[in-house]
């Protein structure tokens, strides 16, 4: 006799349970959390919490005034004022804060937000979302900087005690006053070709084999730039990068004493944030090079920063350590010495829905810009902070990582027109509105952001002639097409073209068809083709693409840096162009010997790729961080410079309550 | 049984020469190499020295002269060659991940028949009843539902409502058995629930093909105990075709977790092998190829030679 009670229990488990997933698939409403806003936070367990800040403000105009601002922290059933700003406004420019924490807090000097007093010990969790190549970047290139930075030291690196109404350090914008000394206590420049570098003498090595502690030395710096540059020490090639170190024409690079000292052939603007800070620039143990050619292998990896590299677990995790004869104390607190956690663990994980789940999970710490696990879009951005508002989101703007290059080198877009018209046929306004839920920029920008303050040309500065340019406007589009001989077929199509993607960018392919069905309006068809990352850089470096392939515009970097992409036989040059006036103002720009005459060439440049629509702009959308709250210091900051990354975690530091009452680790 | 054995051992050797020298080419010609990978990867805004990393690389000759050294190197020093990414060498990379794949596949298996096992034998031995049609259902559920789908959604949703997430780390065995359970369970129990539906499938339609032999019913009018005819003359017979399905599937599973390994964060061959494509580290490639190959040919031979043990009809000469 069969079981058929039994059975019919079993279906009627199953089909309960799968709608009961389907109910709680839709279910649950919770307030979204908006970035900028202040916000109030519920976290379980006892942890003191903040709940709200409240800013009173009173203003006087021409008296002196009291503006007084309160954070406020509540536990559970009691409230407690931790915080008492006084802010005495002196008619003038002079303002004087005073400021009183309670026991246990501290108010961070470069923003004025309050932290649980920095503490040693912990660990502090990321997710990474690619593997490193290797631990040289001279032969890996500046992905190694994922598992090199934080060991290995540069000569400078962003100023992290800087205010951040200054810079706030939530982009890759760095301006050379922005930089500060690291393993260089301080340099000089007494003419346009010589640099002299003080090499710091309270720095050694990691106590690690082949070095064992011993001191740095300028001969030591001196041995790395030979490498870099080919000039000495035995290289006669530079290493293999194409650094920007290698753009500058050498003379000499010499130990003196305790100082390098570079000597050009001709001089560079730029060159002083290139020593001090290009991505290439770490200075590596001699030894070890001397021994093994290179620093490929991780295991040979020595360095004299924050951390040590103790373990990479192949395809799973690399584990740095706290070096702790670490010779550096806090920008911000310096009576602390770097760094305050124990340990630091990467995870490699290459799926986004894994990582945010882990992040959800309290399994990593931080999700961002420096492990590449930011998240891009705003959905996703949303989706996390409605279902966790504890954790900590810090959005910001980057870089118009959806623009398009052009295929110059044949038709159609050979044509200025034509291009122009591709521009003026997208609503970046509705876009924005639709698929960034407004959160984007959508004001076009020079290829130099306008970050770039003086080199970057804000759009209010452009002519009317190319603001029109860049304006939505689909019936002068389809005017301009049909001038430049591209009128409508019986199909209603004018031409038909391509954009080339990478197949692993899905933000790319959404984007890709939001736009597509604006340049169907105007008539031009516009296929997606997809390749995979090798293929698809292969196909844009050697302008095989149809028509369009994405670009990545209004960039914070060095403004010669983006100027070269449209430099004629540039490695990175995608669109093909060769334009010998462009040519000649970027040689201009290179060659300046003062401000005026870098930003008078960089201007007129950036202009020019504005003017010649030689890509399609597109909104700069906002990139999110997030946190834990238990992670103390961090407020979205997270730029130390060309693939300094593990530098920023080398000054954070764990609440170690907060964490156990809210994860129980 | 000597004899087929060493023939087919002796028949390995040109096949796996044919599939290496394949793989080799077939990798190399595919657009975009690892200098465009490494670019895409990592997105350096400065472009590398194309020239000096190829040479660095050894990818500065001929790819006929690469051919020859990765034989010779295989030959002569038997190593498959270094990844062009870190500091490891292919074997390395193989070895180190090998236990991750292979304890995945070999759970995701036992589930898998530890499910269709009963389930396949309950169905077929009563056919057409309820039962049978839930766990016919449940099989075609099992088949229908994609697995990367039903991945995400354990990662997902337990992250929201409960704050829970599956490790993300593996555990070695031997340093914390249940730790390393609690790693591979939930991959495996997702792998092995996709697998035990065509294998319920496969059990249930040989169970009642066999159940109406003509030695099953003389088992039964021998006055046999139902249980001893289903488990001792039925069940043996109707798993021969079973444990086929079941051996090849061994080596395509370690192809077949990529996705699984990728979203659990496993460190598995599948995992490393994707990387290694997207990033056109040949010497990975090829060597996992020749790996999968030997792996695949040793599995069908075992298969093989485990037939007579389960047929004793099967004879090999």
């Amino acid at each position: 006799m069969p079981n058929i009670f039994s059975s019919r229990w079993v279906a009627l488990a199953v089909s309960t349970a799968m709608l009961l997933m389907l109910v709680a698939a839709c279910g649950g409403t919770k307030t979204i959390e908006v970035p900028g806003e202040t916000k109030t936070i519920e976290v379980p367990g006892e942890t003191v919490v903040v709940t709200k800040e409240v800013i009173k403000e009173v203003l006087v105009p021409g008296e002196t005034v009291v503006v007084t601002k309160e954070v406020i922290k509540e536990v559970p059933g009691e409230t407690v004022v931790v915080e008492n700003e006084v802010v005495k406004v002196v008619a003038g420019p002079e303002r004087i804060v005073t400021k009183e924490v309670a026991a246990g807090y501290i108010i961070d000097p470069t923003n004025g937000k309050v932290y649980t007093a920095p503490a040693y010990g912990g660990t502090l969790y990321y997710a990474l979302d690619r593997v490193p190549p290797n631990a040289d970047q001279s032969v890996g290139g500046d992905g190694a900087g994922y598992a090199v930075s934080g060991v290995v030291e540069k000569l400078g690196l962003a100023n992290w005690g800087i205010d951040r109404s200054v810079n706030a350090l939530n982009n890759e914008y760095l301006a050379e006053s922005h930089l500060t000394g690291n393993l260089a206590e301080r340099w000089s420049n007494p003419d346009p070709l010589t640099y002299i570098f003080h090499i710091r003498q309270d720095v050694n090595w990691h106590n690690k084999a082949p070095m064992n502690g011993r001191a740095l030395t300028a001969e030591d710096v001196v041995f790395n730039f030979h490498r870099y540059t080919g000039t000495g020490s035995g290289f006669t090639e530079p290493s293999a990068k194409s650094s920007q170190l290698l753009q500058l024409k050498y003379e000499s690079i010499e130990a003196v004493g305790n100082s390098m000292v570079i000597k050009l052939t001709e001089p560079r603007f730029d060159a002083l944030p290139l020593f001090l800070d290009d991505a290439s620039a770490y200075i590596n143990a001699p030894e070890v090079i001397k021994e093994h050619g290179n620093v490929v292998d991780w295991r040979n990896l020595v360095g004299t920063g924050p951390f040590q590299l103790v373990d990479w677990i192949e395809g799973d995790s690399l584990t740095w350590e706290r070096n702790v004869d670490y010779w550096k104390n806090d920008e911000k607190y310096p009576e602390n010495q770097l760094p305050y956690i124990d340990r630091l663990k990467a995870l490699l994980i290459m799926d986004s829905a894994t990582y945010t789940a882990a992040l959800r999970a309290g399994k990593i710490d931080y999700m961002g810009h420096n492990a590449s696990t930011m998240l891009k879009t705003v959905d996703e951005a949303l989706s996390l902070m409605k279902t966790n508002p504890e954790i900590n989101s810090y959005p910001y703007t980057f870089r118009a990582n959806n623009a398009y290059v052009f295929n110059t080198t044949q038709a159609p877009f050979d044509q200025v027109n034509v291009r122009k018209a591709m521009q003026m046929a997208l609503d970046l306004d509705t876009i924005n509105n639709t698929y960034w839920s407004g959160f984007a920029d959508t004001t076009p920008q020079t290829v130099i952001g306008t970050v770039q303050k003086g080199y970057g040309v804000p759009f209010e500065d452009w002519s009317e002639d190319v603001k029109a340019g860049y304006t939505y406007n689909p019936a002068g589009a389809e005017a301009l097409l049909d001038t430049a001989g591209y009128p409508r077929g019986s199909d209603g199509i004018r031409f038909t073209t391509t954009v080339d993607l990478n197949a692993a960018d899905a933000q790319a392919l959404e984007y890709a068809v939001i736009t597509n069905g604006y340049f169907a309006e105007i008539g031009v068809d516009v296929k997606i083709e997809s390749w995979d990352g090798a293929v698809h850089r292969d196909r844009a470096r050697g302008q095989l693409y149809g028509g369009m392939t994405p670009f990545i515009s209004s960039v914070p970097y060095p403004p010669l840096v983006p100027l070269a992409w449209q430099y004629t036989g540039d490695l990175q040059n995608r669109g093909g162009w060769s334009d010998a006036t462009y040519d000649a103002l970027v040689d201009e720009a290179r060659k300046a010997t003062s401000v005026a005459e870098l930003q008078s060439a960089t201007t007129q440049a950036a202009m020019m790729v504005a003017e010649n629509h030689w890509y399609i702009a597109s909104p700069i959308a906002p990139w999110y961080n997030f946190s834990q709250p238990w992670v103390q210091g961090f407020d979205g900051d997270f730029f130390f410079g060309g693939w300094q990354k593990n530098s920023l975690f080398a000054r954070l530091w764990i609440d170690q309550n907060l964490k156990e009452s809210m994860s129980g680790r | 049984m000597r004899a087929y054995a060493i023939r087919r051992l002796l028949l390995i050797i040109p096949t796996l020469f044919i599939l290496a020298t394949m793989v080799f080419f077939s990798v190399r010609f595919i657009p975009g190499d690892a200098i465009d990978a490494m670019e895409s990867r990592y997105e350096t805004y400065t472009g590398l020295d194309r020239e000096a990393l190829e040479k660095q690389l050894g990818l500065d000759v001929p790819i006929f002269v690469q051919y020859g050294r990765w034989w010779r190197d295989l030959i002569l020093h038997g190593t498959l060659g270094k990844s062009l990414f870190g500091q490891w060498t292919v074997e390395e990379k193989i070895l180190a991940r090998l236990p991750v794949t292979i304890e995945l596949g070999l759970l995701a298996i036992i589930i898998s028949l530890v499910i269709a096992l009963p389930v396949g034998v309950y169905s077929a031995i009563r056919q057409d009843t309820p039962a049978d049609y839930v766990g016919r259902s449940l099989a075609v559920v099992g088949m229908a539902m994609p697995n990367f789908w039903l991945a995400l959604m354990v990662i997902i949703y337990p992250a929201i409502w409960w704050g829970w997430s599956p490790p993300t780390q593996v555990i070695p065995f031997f340093e914390d058995p249940l730790g390393n359970l609690g790693v591979f369970i939930i991959p495996s129990l997702i792998l092995g629930t996709a697998m035990s539906a065509d294998t319920m499938r496969m059990t249930r339609t040989m169970m009642l093909e066999v159940l109406r032999q003509d030695y099953i019913r003389t088992a039964r009018s021998k006055g046999l105990k139902e249980w001893v005819v289903i488990t001792r003359h039925a069940l043996k017979n109707s798993l021969i075709p079973v444990v086929t399905m079941v051996g090849m599937r061994l080596p395509i599973l370690i192809g077949g977790s990529v996705i699984i390994e990728n979203i659990f964060a496993l460190p598995g061959l599948g995992r490393l092998y994707m990387l290694a494509l997207q990033g056109r580290d040949y010497p990975v490639v090829s060597g996992i190829n020749l790996f999968f190959a030997i792996w695949v040919v040793g599995f069908n031979l075992i298969v093989d030679l485990i037939y007579p043990i389960l047929d004793p009809r099967v004879r090999y000469r």
